[in-house]
């Protein structure tokens, strides 16, 4: 082929004399030249258009939030049209809006979080130890759909909590700190639940770590080996295990029997005596009247009960007995005060046993299930102490605290959780615990066997699964003190060494 | 010429690697639950926390994004070095095989900028622009490689292609010139062997009906003598109706023919060649306008 083409030189000889000295433009460069002048003058008029009509959709990087998709004023609700300003409104220099951008990504987050603060005024930020505040918009993304807004990645978390020198600039700020300055946050405790406050570590809550599985620390509670120090006595594996427990209304005893959820599922309901424990517990003192029960809750009430009998047994006469003709009710009481005495030897002895028993079955383990109710002794259950300083048996019962929420950094949904586990699949000290003093929370590892990226609850591993970032919105609880510094002074880098607000 | 060949490798290694980093940089940063836990990626190349509202944002989608316009810029530049040859800044070769692979490195790294969305109507405007250049540029890429060879197999002898219409005109220039000398011939009788006056006059006639016609057209296959076959036919009919004398000049026609075919074989590869160039240059253009509205309005108003 290359013998019939000739070299580049031959070709070159042949068409010698046959070219023009100057190159010419063909059409096709020609029209592509023009095209290119067309199509860049066309950009440049689109360029005009959208900073002269400023289409907001043309910007638009995505659907809003479910909570912002409506608000009336559309972009620039949260989106100031006017070119970048610094916190003095004054605008900024073209390199340090770079800077700032390529340093912290983002320098318009006093402005943007400005907008946010319009709304959302009672947000606080984080505990009162953070080193670096963060924009609203740098946790919360918006323009990524409808429910987006609130699913805090764990990577925001993470890049805080699994940076040791953030953490550990956070821990020496936090020990600088009054102990007053940390409280619970009330979006997290119901105020009403009794919630098992530990002594914040030295170093506050800043461990290093990447994720929940990776690294979390167990829970505090296991930590420090936390025990109840209720002295109300219960032994969970009697309860659950002894078949010599005869059947309850609603069956054979179980947790659900105590523990019942409250309406929203989350957490469980506080145990009381009358729904929870009485349908075997009976108060039932007086083996010939059944009605005829004790109070419970106060013991100056149930001394007050005793030291009143006759008058009791008249009204228990008027009441359940249907007399009316006062000869009867008073010859009833004494009638039923003689009977009673007979087991006792007098009324002194009687309000002792009745407080201070503590052997309840004994003599009654072979009574079937309608005669077994019988009182067995506050002692039993509370701890009696006799009143110092007073001779005749004056008990003092120490009154139950029963701690109803034991994680009260986290949140939790029983209800969520009953789906796809068994109360004994992760409270499985339950089935073996015989002391009140007994913790029963699970543990953390108990907790990453599902969630975890490896678990069935792989999407429900973010830090937001049981945290809130947020921490106490002061205003809405307690007033605001002249220390408690705004979203916006935090923004725009007030001093943080005030105290804030008391702890709820 | 093929554009790929053995020393794109250096280009290629780097590319690749080049990937791999920024692709091991945007997962230690982004993802890190994604990069084996053998491969940790360095503190000092995490970045800060950042208050981003999207990958884009932060200060590493930030750097790839400006690494990406920077080559955009680059590769906008290579016309001008084109048309600046007398310029110490590399040959032209070097500076398309740096066009080349440094545009093919913007496709991951455009990809790790925008975090693998499209984001507002704006930026998918951008990948939209971006996705038909880089199409368009990697389809000239393949035709620039494949087509230099079939051209060296069809094509004897390949001009200039700028030079194409000036080697059409001269030889309209030279069949008109051939038909003159004709007619003057016919007219005058001054014919060395002049056996017969209407062969003249038939060769004139096939010059100024079919050949000329042809020479000029704008496409050339659609007359018959653009017919590599049906020419021959035509010049065989033609030799036989001449004498011997005019049988060079029959000849010559035919190679004028030859080579107006070459011409338009040549037209055609050279607008396969060049072709896509039509839509990857305006839009490449058009792309760099763009992106630098992007990078302004992103940096500075939101």
């Amino acid at each position: 082929m290359d013998e019939e083409r000739g070299t580049q030189r031959e070709i070159a000889k042949s068409y010698r004399d046959r070219v023009q000295a100057r190159f010419t433009r063909t059409m096709w460069r020609r029209m592509r030249f023009l095209l290119s002048i067309l199509l860049f003058a066309g950009g440049v008029l689109a360029i005009y258009y959208c900073e002269k009509a400023k289409p907001q959709e043309f910007f638009n990087t995505g659907p809003l939030s479910r909570s912002h998709a409506h608000l009336k004023d559309g972009c620039v609700s949260c989106h100031t049209p006017d070119r970048l300003t610094s916190s003095a409104g004054q605008q900024q220099d073209f390199f340090q809006v770079l800077n700032d951008r390529f340093e912290k990504g983002a320098p318009s987050i006093e402005r943007i979080d400005r907008a946010c603060a319009k709304c959302h005024q009672q947000h606080d930020f984080h505990e009162p130890n953070v080193i670096t505040n963060r924009s609203c918009s740098a946790c919360h993304k918006e323009h990524q759909g409808l429910d987006a807004l609130m699913a805090v990645a764990n990577l925001d978390c993470a890049s805080c909590h699994n940076n040791s020198k953030i953490m550990q600039a956070s821990a020496d700020r936090g020990r600088q700190l009054p102990p007053q300055s940390f409280h619970l946050n009330p979006k997290l405790v119901n105020l009403r639940q009794i919630v098992l406050q530990l002594r914040r570590p030295a170093d506050g809550y800043t461990k290093t770590f990447a994720s929940f599985s990776e690294g979390h620390p167990p829970f505090q509670l296991q930590r420090e080996n936390v025990r109840d120090n209720d002295l109300l006595r219960f032994n969970h594996a009697r309860h659950l295990n002894s078949s010599d427990i005869p059947p309850t209304k609603a069956g054979k005893l179980d947790c659900n029997y105590c523990h019942q959820p409250e309406p929203n599922g989350r957490y469980m309901q506080p145990i009381s005596f009358e729904a929870h424990c009485q349908e075997c517990h009976s108060l039932q003192f007086d083996v010939r009247n059944p009605d005829f029960q004790l109070p419970h809750g106060d013991a100056q009430l149930v001394r007050t009960f005793l030291r009143t009998l006759p008058a009791q047994y008249a009204e228990l006469a008027r009441r359940k007995r249907g007399l009316t003709n006062e000869t009867k009710i008073n010859e009833f009481a004494v009638q039923q005060v003689r009977q009673l005495l007979t087991q006792f030897p007098n009324a002194q002895e009687l309000e002792r046993s009745v407080f201070f028993t503590r052997d309840p079955y004994k003599g009654l383990q072979q009574n079937d299930a309608s005669s077994r109710a019988k009182y067995t002794g506050c002692a039993f259950c509370h701890e009696v102490k006799q009143a110092a300083g007073i001779s005749y048996p004056t008990a003092e019962i120490t009154k139950p605290v029963m701690i109803e929420r034991w994680l009260p950094h986290a949140h939790f949904s029983h209800a969520k959780h009953a789906t796809v586990a068994s109360c004994r699949e992760c409270h499985v000290a339950a089935q073996s615990s015989k002391l009140t003093s007994d913790v029963l929370i699970p543990a953390k590892e108990t907790c990453v066997r599902c969630h975890s990226p490896t678990g069935i609850a792989r999407k429900a591993s973010e830090c937001a699964t049981c945290h809130l970032y947020h921490s106490p919105g002061q205003a809405s609880s307690v007033p605001k003190t002249a220390s408690t510094i705004s979203l916006e002074q935090m923004l725009l880098g007030a001093s943080r060494s005030g105290v804030r607000g008391p702890s709820p | 010429m093929r554009v790929l060949n053995r020393s794109q490798v250096p280009w290629l290694i780097f590319v690749v690697l080049a990937t791999l980093t920024a692709l091991w940089i945007y997962l230690g940063n982004f993802q890190p639950e994604l990069l084996p836990a053998t491969f940790p990626v360095p503190s000092s190349l995490l970045q800060k926390p950042s208050d981003h509202r999207s990958i884009g944002g932060t200060p590493l989608g930030l750097v790839l994004g400006t690494i990406s316009l920077g080559i955009f810029v680059f590769a906008a530049l290579l016309g001008m070095r084109k048309k600046l040859p007398f310029l110490p800044v590399g040959n032209v070769q070097r500076w398309l095989r740096a066009h080349i692979w440094l545009t093919l490195l913007t496709i991951p790294l455009i990809l790790l900028h925008s975090g693998f969305r499209l984001g507002s109507p704006m930026t998918t405007t951008l990948m939209v622009l971006y996705a038909i250049v880089m199409v368009s540029g990697i389809y000239g890429l393949v035709l620039q490689n494949r087509l230099p060879m079939m051209m060296k197999e069809s094509l004897p002898a390949e001009i200039v292609f700028e030079q194409i219409p000036n080697v059409r005109a001269q030889l309209c220039a030279a069949a008109e010139k051939l038909q003159r000398s004709l007619k003057q011939q016919a007219i005058s009788g001054s014919v060395v062997v002049a056996t017969d006056i209407s062969q003249e006059e038939v060769l004139a006639g096939f010059i100024e009906q079919r050949l000329i016609p042809y020479l000029r057209a704008r496409r050339g296959e659609k007359h018959r003598l653009g017919q590599a076959r049906e020419a021959d036919e035509v010049f065989r009919h033609l030799k036989l109706r001449v004498d011997e004398v005019y049988r060079p000049s029959v000849d010559e026609m035919r190679r004028w023919c030859e080579e107006r075919r070459l011409t338009d074989t040549e037209v055609r590869m050279q607008h396969w060649l060049h072709g896509w160039l039509f839509v990857h240059v305006p839009l490449s253009f058009l792309l760099l306008l763009m992106t630098v509205w992007h990078a302004f309005v992103t940096l500075f108003r939101y």
